[in-house]
């Protein structure tokens, strides 16, 4: 701190002798190298599990796939058994982790556990053609453990293999072989999804089972359910204008929402994605007009006066938000 | 000769040490509550998604109104599009202006992404133009950012024009013959030496008003001083530049002077960081340790990548969990444990006490502006 600027304070009578004392003796507190030393640990940890990655992807043909198997049950068997021991049990309220490694063993046990479901389902082909099934187990304890050691990071790896398990039980394995994603199945799954992902936010917000998880849940939900209502309109262009609505409709309810809570992050988020939505009617309105200069014109006008308007929206509601402060 | 006034950023600078006095607990609620009603600032920074929001829409409007213009004008020789260009970065800058002078803009995205814009339509200008001669592009955009770094106040502008004075100079003295090319690296050394102590001297002086460009500049000044000695670049530079074939086990000309300082100077800074208690030296010093670890490698490897990989993690673990456990305990002036734990509780607190001294305020003030009817203020009515 700047201790010259508080004497100043000082003398202007701002602040009291003890307080002005506090912050002299601020100076000979010790510094914190938390956060530094956390990096280098974690920095660690990634070059240790990828080299051993990649070592044992080199030597695959001298260790065997069952050896190897043994290794990564053994290893993920004990990461779990050390967080089960040292867990403080459940609560629904926010549990801090017990020591420092706690976060990483765990993240590491299901890293692990995904590896080995997936390749065993590759070497051995365990779950014959039910890749639902193969992506469902994990996800079932994935969202265990994320709840029992109140874990978030665990908590958007399940959300991941959730999405990926509503994907795969949504098409024919037929269409995901082809990489075809711009069909209807998976884009209505992703609806489903992404607003069941944003009720799950609000209950588990107001019961408070674990209010502290309802910000990952309403991120992935609102992010899900944007891309989707996105991808609806461009996939059904007859009747774009009607997904316009919904994807309008969407948009002013998180708006509504984002103003009551507060949350700058939603409201830019909601106001980009229906700012892609807007664009993308005005350009299809302007392409009937055919192919002359005249709407190249207008739709470049378009986009300078509607970045300007946006511009101008959002520094009014980051006016309104600050107004009634909250973080 | 800034745009703000020199008022509201010293206010805005009381205000930050005052946050920071109340998260560590010094002053009171009451004592902080004083000092930013006594210390106002009309400085708008808004919140830190909005402002990329609004980074982002400015670059939609300005590259739009360039496509616009362009189209309209149908430029298409190298002088029209020069002009175009150079029309365009006037205007990026008037507006800015304009925006600061009405609204006080900081920091708050938009004002960041014009003055970058500016600077970009202006280096291409002059990439049209000059398209051989760096030695005039980089003093022309030292002298444009320097000045944008000074009037607005803006670090990333700083550290443009400390990197373009270090091409400038870097470039006239290779003019100079073979001596200058055997001792370009040194001299090179000393320049961001002499920047580095230069800044800290001017630290001294204008802090609330700079304290981000110094800062900023602090750290590039390090990074260049470090990758002027370092082995790899004054080899491969040289090499690039004056087409000497060399390949990756021929020696170079005082090549064990290179290594020494490719070697020490990391350690360097991160010891001489601990002993003055300077964090940007130590990060810096982790950083370009880590540039060196690549440089040997890059000539020495001796093992496969993963080996090396597994042994440096290794290492890493075993540092890191050394300290965080000896640092539990307070020693010589550091600690592992994270003294802001309570912070967000903290937040929550100066969030409310600013809520509750601005909130009446704000409103009179939007109320007035209102009624004033100014044109600055039309576009907000209009969405109230």
């Amino acid at each position: 701190m700047d201790i010259p600027l508080f004497t100043k304070l000082a003398e202007e009578k701002l602040i009291n002798e003890q307080e002005f004392k506090n912050i002299e003796s601020q100076k000979d507190k010790p510094l914190s190298v938390h956060w530094d030393l956390r990096t280098l640990l974690y920095l660690g940890i990634i070059l240790v599990t990828t080299a051993t990655g990649i070592l044992i992807y080199k030597n695959i043909d001298t260790l065997g796939h069952e050896v190897l198997l043994i290794i990564i049950a053994a290893v993920c068997a004990g990461c779990f058994f050390y967080c089960i021991k040292n867990s403080k049990g459940y609560n629904n309220e926010k549990v801090e982790s017990p020591d420092i490694w706690f976060d990483y063993v765990l993240l590491l046990g299901c890293l692990l556990l995904l590896t080995f479901i997936g390749y065993i389902q590759f070497q051995y082909n365990i779950f014959g053609n039910r890749w639902g099934l193969a992506a469902f187990i994990p996800m079932v304890i994935l969202f265990i453990t994320a709840y029992y050691f109140d874990h978030v990071g665990v908590l958007s790896l399940s959300i991941t293999n959730l999405a990926a398990w509503a994907g795969i039980s949504a098409t024919p394995l037929r269409i995901l072989k082809e990489n075809d994603f711009e069909n209807p199945p998976i884009i209505f799954a992703g609806l489903i999804l992404g607003a069941g992902l944003v009720a799950v936010s609000f209950v588990v917000q107001h019961k408070n089972i674990k209010a502290h998880f309802a910000f990952t849940y309403k991120n992935f939900g609102a992010h899900i359910l944007f891309i989707s209502l996105i991808a609806l309109m461009t996939y059904f262009q007859n009747i774009y204008i009607i997904c316009f609505v919904l994807l309008a409709l969407v948009g002013f309810l998180f708006f509504k929402n984002a103003l009551k809570e507060n949350s700058f992050y939603f409201l830019v988020i909601t106001c980009l994605y229906t700012y892609i939505g807007i664009s993308y009617v005005v350009i299809n309105l302007l392409s009937l007009m055919g192919f002359d200069m005249l709407p190249i014109y207008l739709g470049i006008i378009y986009f300078i006066a509607s970045g300007i308007g946006l511009i101008r929206l959002l520094i009014h509601y980051n006016k309104i938000l600050k107004r009634n402060a909250g973080l | 000769m800034q745009a703000y006034n020199k008022s509201d950023l010293y206010n805005k600078y009381v205000d930050e040490q005052a946050t920071e006095a109340l998260h560590t607990g010094c002053i009171s609620e009451e004592t902080y509550k004083n000092i930013i009603q006594t210390h106002p600032s009309k400085l708008y920074t808004p919140n830190y998604f909005i402002r990329i929001a609004l980074g982002l829409l400015t670059i939609i409007a300005v590259v739009f109104l360039g496509l616009l213009l362009w189209l309209f004008t149908s430029a298409s020789s190298n002088e029209a599009i020069t002009t175009l260009l150079i029309f365009l970065a006037i205007l990026c800058y008037v507006t800015l202006e304009l925006l600061v002078k009405n609204k006080q803009f900081y920091n708050a995205g938009l004002d960041n992404v014009l003055m970058s814009m500016a600077i970009i339509f202006i280096v291409s200008a002059l990439f049209i133009s000059y398209e051989d001669s760096w030695l005039v592009m980089s003093s022309i955009t030292m002298f444009i950012s320097l000045w944008l770094s000074i009037r607005f106040t803006d670090a990333f502008m700083a550290i443009i024009s400390y990197c373009c004075l270090f091409i400038f100079l870097f470039l006239l003295y290779l003019k100079a013959g073979t001596i200058a090319k055997a001792t370009a690296p040194l001299l090179m050394m000393c320049v961001s030496a002499l920047a580095y102590f230069l800044i800290k001297k001017i630290m001294a002086r204008e802090k609330f008003i700079y304290q981000f460009c110094i800062k900023a500049v602090i750290v590039v000044s390090l990074v260049t001083f470090y990758a002027s000695g370092n082995y790899f670049i004054v080899k491969e530079l040289s090499n690039q530049m004056f087409h000497l074939q060399l390949s990756t086990d021929s020696p170079i000309p005082f090549g064990w002077l290179f290594w020494t300082f490719t070697l020490i100077i990391p350690p360097a800074y991160i010891i001489y960081g601990i002993i003055k208690k300077d964090f940007l030296l130590i990060r810096a010093g982790l950083g370009l340790m880590a540039a060196t670890i690549f440089t040997i490698k890059y000539y020495y490897a001796v093992l496969p990548a993963e080996i090396e990989m597994l042994i440096g993690g290794i290492i890493l673990i075993a540092v890191s969990y050394t300290l965080i456990k000896y640092f539990t305990k307070p020693k010589y002036g550091y600690t592992s444990e994270n003294v802001y734990q309570s912070k967000n509780e903290l937040l929550n607190v100066e969030a409310l006490i600013i809520a509750e001294t601005f909130s009446e305020k704000t409103t009179a003030e939007s109320d007035s502006l209102y009624r004033g009817g100014s044109g600055g203020g039309g576009g907000a009515t209009g969405e109230y």
